[in-house]
């Protein structure tokens, strides 16, 4: 569907199969894509698409009905097909050509309507999907380039849909190698995720000078990039594995260090007396969070680092790579606390409900307003 | 079908070979323990990989640039 | 679906701005992925709903791709092109990480000396680099090296303007200048006044300097002129006197010493044989002239690289000036010569009594085939034609695409 206020000396394409002749060195002018006639169900995008595509226009089906549970998506997408994509012309008539004007307009509507959905909340349901969506695209577009830089389609659009699934297909995989690769260098196979890293390198090097393999490098980068990022964040994984959760309830009960290898780990001091001097407490987690709990009337000090994640003590907060919170101030500190979380979250809190993630987390904006961030405010004294 | 598959030279495989070993190679030294990598590594490696490249194709270019707007 | 396929050539990856809704981004993608636009234009819309990202990456690819005729990304028509910028670019990024990496590793710099550094490093690198790529181009002509280019010396203003820059910013920065401000106002001062009162001595100075290197490079010029003058032409009046007595002789020293001339007073002689046609023309027809006593004058519109096919070329151009030479008589042969990147075409005439083509016999086509035969295993062609009392005329044409 090509919107022309001017007449174009080209000559329009056909809504069959021939493949009609345009500059040559932009390649031919692509098919056009109508919603089916004979094949409609809702508007007959899918119908259309299968005869594009030369697929079975189940598969459409299917996937516009999966992904409209990831937030609507699926519904958007229909909508918007429905509002971009021409109805097939009846066989012999030329296709209704749409103003550019029109189409515009409807672009901007769709997009503010998808942007108020999106912004109430409506769509986060998916939520974290349509928050890298731009990356991920822009990723999928990268590993396009590299993969087929140089070399053109070919006539079929079927063609096309088979390097859009390559390229997901890629981008998964990668995805999952990423994960793994920071599992297992987690766990202590760094070595061994190096040494595959060299590998695959060495092994790309020379595919060089037969051709290249291009498709390795983005699943290659990932293995590297989730070695690279425990490497980095210095992780370490001694401790065991799981949810640990401590609520002493004495002086005598704390205990002096407390490490998990990756999971979560609580420990919530609340019911201590720290009527004492000085107690120091080392909280270190490999791989996953932390979540400190501490009393209101104790002078809480806190040293805390995260390698990659995300921070949080007493109400201030931040994310990021090599965050970390120093309390200078060690004056009358009843409790002084030295936190590590390698990849992940650790939070430091007076109440279990002021941590992120937990489920009547309701206290954001009373914490923003809390004049001493970070501080206890029991050590003002 | 395409025709003939030439097997032509892959700079960009090789390239990407390449700074693959190298990086399997800082990152096999950080778990052995020989070095230590930090995050804060990375923006001067970016900045200097993009330097790099910068520097190789500005001075290959020196002996007469041709169409190049100088 | 490796990269070594041989591609079915790819289509340009640029904008369609023909059918193009916004900016022809979709336009040009889905013709370079051979679907619909409207694909990506659903595509589009729907990443732009999600937060925005569909704008960002339209953006992005609007600045990235080329508008179809243009042929330069709006990006590449921004940023500064040209080989000592980027040096320079370069230059200054290695020097920042290197500094950043060094911070890391707990050399710690003040930001006072880690931006002027950088900043003096890359001006640096654009005075020396644009220096360097000058000095290359004045020495291969010929004669007085030209004065820069107003370009270049922009450039160069950049770099000396970055270097002091840096150094200001370094003591601004490490407040070295609020101790001596008043210092430098009292420099100033003076400064001033000197400058008001030496100014005109100093043009006057400058101005005679100037004259004074002129008449320098004019005496040289008039030396080299006079030298030059003195070892071909001087020299070649002296033989012709000697002997006068042998009109072939006398005729064929002027010759060459006109030959020779004419190049030195156009600049062709720099030219080397074995990188031009036109020069490989000429000394072809300058050997065949000494070697037969005949009078070639070779004409070349054009000029090609050297290779192969244009050895060939000149192979059988030598060997038709040869056949010339031996038959044509007395009038004088021409060589026209037109090379380009398509072809290359010869052209050697000659006014002599001609031949019937046809008459020669089987077993004397051997110089016929020389000709031929050379420009046939190059993919050329030679046509011979000639007729009785009209001269000869030999055609030789390669393409070379």
């Amino acid at each position: 569907m090509s919107e022309q206020d001017t007449p174009n000396p080209e000559p329009e394409p056909e809504a069959k199969a021939e493949e009609p002749e345009g500059d040559t060195d932009r390649g031919p002018v692509p098919r056009r894509l109508f919603r089916s006639r004979d094949d409609r169900v809702v508007g007959g995008v899918a119908g259309g698409l299968g005869k594009y595509f030369d697929v079975d226009p189940v598969f459409f089906r299917v996937g516009f009905v999966a992904t409209a549970f990831l937030g609507g998506l699926g519904v958007f997408l229909y909508l918007a097909a429905l509002l971009f994509v021409p109805s097939e012309p009846p066989a012999g008539e030329e296709p209704r050509r749409r103003s550019r004007a029109v189409t515009i307009a409807a672009a901007a509507l769709l997009i503010v309507v998808g942007g108020l959905i999106v912004s109430d909340g409506g769509w986060w349901v998916g939520g974290s999907f349509f928050g890298p969506l731009g990356f991920v695209l822009l990723l999928g577009a990268v590993v396009w380039w590299l993969v087929w830089g140089r070399s053109g389609t070919g006539a079929h659009p079927r063609a096309t849909l088979a390097r859009i699934a390559i390229v997901f297909l890629i981008l998964i995989g990668s995805a999952v190698l990423l994960a793994a690769s920071v599992w297992t260098s987690a766990a202590g196979g760094g070595v061994a995720v190096a040494v595959l890293v060299i590998a695959i390198g060495t092994l790309l090097a020379a595919a060089a000078f037969w051709g290249g393999t291009r498709w390795l490098i983005v699943p290659a980068l990932a293995i590297a990039a989730g070695l690279g990022v425990v490497a980095a964040a210095d992780v370490d994984l001694d401790g065991g594995y799981g949810k640990r959760v401590y609520a002493p309830s004495s002086p005598g009960e704390v205990r002096a260090a407390y490490d998990l290898g990756a999971g979560r780990l609580e420990v919530d001091l609340r019911d201590v007396d720290f009527a004492g001097g000085e107690r120091r407490i080392d909280l270190e987690v490999g791989l996953g969070e932390a979540v400190l709990v501490v009393p209101r009337n104790v002078c809480v000090v806190s040293n805390a680092d995260v390698g990659a994640g995300y921070l949080r003590v007493l109400g201030w907060d931040t994310g990021g790579v090599n965050v970390a919170w120093r309390d200078g101030s060690a004056q009358a500190a009843k409790l002084v606390v030295d936190a590590h979380v390698g990849l992940g979250a650790l939070q430091v809190v007076h109440d279990p409900r002021d941590a992120m993630g937990h489920e009547d987390n309701w206290n954001d904006i009373e914490d923003e307003e809390d004049p001493s961030l970070g501080r206890s405010a029991a050590c003002a004294a | 079908m395409r025709g003939l598959r030439v097997r032509r030279f892959d700079s960009t495989s090789l390239t990407a070979g390449l700074a693959l070993i190298g990086l399997g190679v800082l990152l096999l030294l950080d778990r052995l323990e020989t070095i230590d990598l930090r995050f804060g590594y990375l923006w001067p490696a970016l900045l200097a990989a993009v330097g790099a490249i910068l520097l190789a194709s500005g001075l290959s270019r020196r002996s007469g640039g041709g169409t190049m707007k100088q | 679906m490796t990269a070594g396929d041989l591609p079915a050539r790819a289509p340009a990856l640029a904008r369609d701005l023909d059918n193009r809704v916004i900016a022809g981004v979709c336009a040009g993608l889905g013709r370079r992925m051979g679907v619909d636009p409207v694909i990506l234009r659903v595509a589009f819309v729907v990443a732009a709903a999600a937060g925005g990202a569909g704008i960002v990456l339209y953006g992005l690819a609007w600045l990235l791709l080329p508008a179809e005729r243009a042929g330069r990304a709006v990006a590449a028509r921004v940023l500064p092109r040209g080989a000592s910028w980027q040096v320079a670019a370069g230059v200054g990024l290695l020097a920042l990480a290197l500094l950043l990496f060094l911070r890391e590793l707990g050399l710690w710099f003040s930001d006072a000396l880690v931006w002027p550094l950088v900043l003096a490093v890359t001006g640096t690198a654009l005075i020396w680099h644009r220096s360097t790529a000058a000095r290359q181009r004045t020495t291969r002509l010929r004669g007085l090296p030209r004065p820069p280019e107003p370009i270049t010396r922009g450039r160069a203003l950049l770099g000396a303007a970055l270097v002091v820059g840096a150094a200001l910013l370094f003591l601004v920065w490490t407040d070295a200048l609020a101790a001596a401000r008043d210092v430098v106002l009292v420099l100033v001062a003076v400064v001033v006044a000197l400058g008001l009162i030496l100014t005109p001595l100093w043009l006057r100075l400058g101005r005679s300097l100037a004259e004074e290197r002129a008449a320098r490079i004019r005496s040289q010029e008039r030396a080299e002129l006079a030298a030059h003058l003195h070892d071909s032409v001087l020299q070649t009046l002296a033989l012709v006197q000697r002997r006068a007595d042998d009109p072939r002789t006398v005729s064929a020293l002027a010759r060459r010493q006109e030959r020779e001339l004419r190049s030195w007073l156009s600049g062709t002689d720099t030219l080397d044989a074995a990188e031009s046609i036109a020069a490989a023309l000429q000394a072809v027809a300058s050997e065949i002239e000494d070697a037969h006593g005949a009078t070639i004058e070779v004409v070349a519109v054009g000029d090609a690289p050297f290779d192969s096919r244009a050895e060939a070329v000149v192979a059988a151009a030598r060997e038709a000036l040869v056949n010339a030479a031996k038959f044509a008589g007395e009038k004088p042969i021409a060589v026209y010569a037109e090379a380009d990147d398509e072809r290359i075409h010869v052209f050697v005439r000659d006014r002599g009594p001609g031949f019937d083509p046809d008459g020669v016999a089987a077993d004397r086509r051997g110089v016929r085939d020389s000709i031929v035969g050379r420009m046939e295993r190059v993919g050329g062609r030679a046509v011979v034609s000639s007729s009785r009392g009209e001269g000869t005329e030999v055609e030789l044409v390669v393409e070379r695409r």
